[in-house]
């Protein structure tokens, strides 16, 4: 395992994808502290620095996807996979490797974001404010909820032997996965009653506002289950973050655990099946 | 003679097609083996069976004298270098830094052999040239050096001349007879090219349809091919008769024709057809190759 991981690394710290990845995380980090400083000096928004930085992991899962696609899926497409099992590599610890060093990259592109946030905008914004422990317990869910994204994406990338329809796979389930976060969020969050203004006089043109029951308003039983449902899909635990949703956050760190048990035991299985060329 | 690699009645399936059918190979340690077999006779799926990438349907194989089924075969492949169709190496990495990686991979501390194995393929000027501006037999001989990196016992170079040009199939060949002479690494070497094996080559194994139609030593094989002498007689059932009884080599290739094989002392062999009257109308001896050997292997008309 260490020889692979050594292996890896060397390979990452070459490979220029990986400092495209870099790049662009410094580059949004820096395009979030510009826009939010512009709101600040035009409308005098109250600007957050929790907020800020928080705001990059709503699409940390595309920046994942296609790293991984594309830094794996290299080993199928340079056929370079086969020389690790030729020289007797066991499948685990090739499948293990790769996911650890899919995991040190987005760790460290969501700590570079922190640093980067933290360093310009505590002079603009001013400091937290929340407190120590619940930005902890926050950065926590975050980093567990980032290993989860690395063990889906690992799992396509190691299961799927052409380069292409992987990154194509992985990014299309990213968006997917984004797609059905916003519709659940967008069911929990629908309010109990819609408000309509009907007119009760043409004449005077007097309206009223009318209370109606909104009939997409989810039970307790569907809320809650809508909601377990938001809080094991990565994505979903991303807007649930990013939207400070009243929710138990201590809670997600298992959903993200048992994400990343179901995704790397199933990837390892198929891997260790999988017939190579 | 050690026996470095062995199968056992292998056999791989893929749904109802047999892409190896009971397939037996007896690889000698110190010999440049040929497996030769058209598109599709399953010469790869064996590699890549010998190689861990892919599991058979059933049967088994020994490296080394360690099997398939026990827990050390993946510590005896570290012995095993190969190049499977096409060679594996990050095309977008210098040869120098697809070396690193592949020392780093087994673990390898000292990076000083590097140099020489870049030397020994004739990669050592590429300085920072990317994999994948490299000539198809640059790319070739860099497969080659990784395969070489783990200073392997065993090197497995499947269809290694594929697409090469005159002079890249040169250089392959002169670097395989090179490995076998001075570093003693047997060498088991797949083609379709028929008359570069045969200039390589001291074993022969011939595949067809999954199957180990013949192993046989180039020593061996040279005295069948060079000697060939074909007889064109009125009646062929009682030459059969007389082949079959003195064991000498035949092929029935029509009615009026037979071809014998080996061996072959014709002043004795006119001699018995006079006595048993056996009338030989024509008698000729003709050109031989290792391609004519194949085809009439594959073609089940000879009989041994």
């Amino acid at each position: 395992m260490t020889k692979l991981l050594t292996a890896g690394f060397t390979r990452l710290k070459k490979d220029y994808l990986f400092y495209l990845v870099l790049l662009f995380t410094l580059g949004l980090a820096c395009f979030m502290i510009y826009t939010q400083y512009l709101d600040l000096k035009r409308y005098h928004e109250v600007i957050e620095l929790d907020q800020l930085l928080m705001n990059n992991i709503t699409i940390i899962g595309i920046v994942i996807a296609v790293f991984t696609s594309l830094f794996v899926g290299r080993e199928y497409s340079d056929g370079t996979l086969r020389n690790k099992i030729i020289i007797g590599s066991s499948r685990t610890n090739i499948y293990l490797s790769n996911l650890l060093i899919v995991i040190g990259v987005s760790v460290l592109v969501e700590i570079l974001h922190l640093i980067i946030i933290s360093l310009m905008g505590i002079p603009i914004f001013g400091t937290l404010k929340m407190t120590l422990s619940s930005f902890s317990l926050i950065v926590f869910c975050i980093l567990v909820m980032i290993l989860a994204f690395c063990s889906i994406f690992t799992f396509i990338a190691m299961v799927v032997s052409n380069k292409t329809i992987s990154a194509i796979t992985s990014i299309l389930f990213a968006f997917f996965m984004m797609m059905v976060s916003i519709t659940l969020l967008t069911r929990i969050e629908a309010p109990e009653y819609i408000e309509s203004a009907q007119m009760t006089n043409a004449e005077t043109k007097k309206f009223e506002i009318m209370k109606e029951k909104n009939p997409r308003y989810l039970t307790k039983k569907q809320r809650k289950a809508y909601q377990q449902i938001l809080n094991f899909i990565p994505s979903g635990q991303a807007f649930v973050i990013v939207g400070r949703m009243d929710t138990n956050y201590s809670l997600l760190p298992w959903y993200s655990f048992a994400v990343i048990l179901l995704f790397t035991g199933s990837g390892i299985f198929l891997f260790q099946k999988k017939e190579l060329k | 003679m050690e026996i470095v690699l062995q199968t056992n009645h292998l056999e791989k399936k893929y749904k109802d097609f047999k892409a190896l059918n009971n397939f037996n190979i007896h690889v000698e340690k110190g010999a440049i083996y040929g497996l030769i077999g058209k598109n599709g006779a399953g010469k790869t799926t064996l590699i890549r069976i010998i190689c861990g990438l892919q599991q058979p349907t059933s049967g088994d194989y020994a490296i080394y004298g360690v099997k398939s089924t026990d827990k050390n075969i993946k510590k005896v492949r570290s012995r095993i270098g190969a190049i499977i169709e096409t060679p594996s190496i990050y095309q977008n990495m210098t040869a120098r830094d697809n070396l690193i990686e592949q020392f780093q991979l087994i673990g390898i501390p000292s990076l000083e052999d590097i140099d020489e194995l870049l030397k020994l393929v004739g990669l050592e000027n590429t300085g920072k040239k990317k994999v994948k501006n490299f000539s198809l037999g640059m790319k070739q001989r860099l497969g080659i050096a990784i395969a070489l990196a783990g200073n392997p016992d065993l090197l497995i170079l499947d269809e290694p001349i594929n697409g090469l040009d005159p002079q890249g199939i040169i250089e392959i060949r002169e670097l395989i007879l090179n490995l076998n002479k001075k570093r003693k690494i047997t060498i088991l070497v797949s083609s379709h090219y028929l008359d570069e094996l045969s200039k390589i080559a001291t074993h022969y194994g011939f595949v067809d349809n999954g199957q180990m139609i013949k192993e046989i030593s180039s020593e061996e094989l040279e005295k069948k091919i060079e000697q060939k002498i074909e007889l064109k007689v009125k009646e062929s059932k009682d030459f059969i008769k007389y082949f079959e009884e003195n064991h000498i080599t035949y092929e029935v290739v029509d009615n009026h024709t037979i071809s014998i094989y080996g061996k072959i002392k014709l002043p004795k062999l006119m001699n018995d057809f006079s006595k048993r009257k056996l009338k030989v109308e024509d008698i000729h001896e003709k050109e031989s190759s290792l391609e004519n050997y194949f085809m009439n292997l594959i073609g089940g008309g000879k009989h041994d």
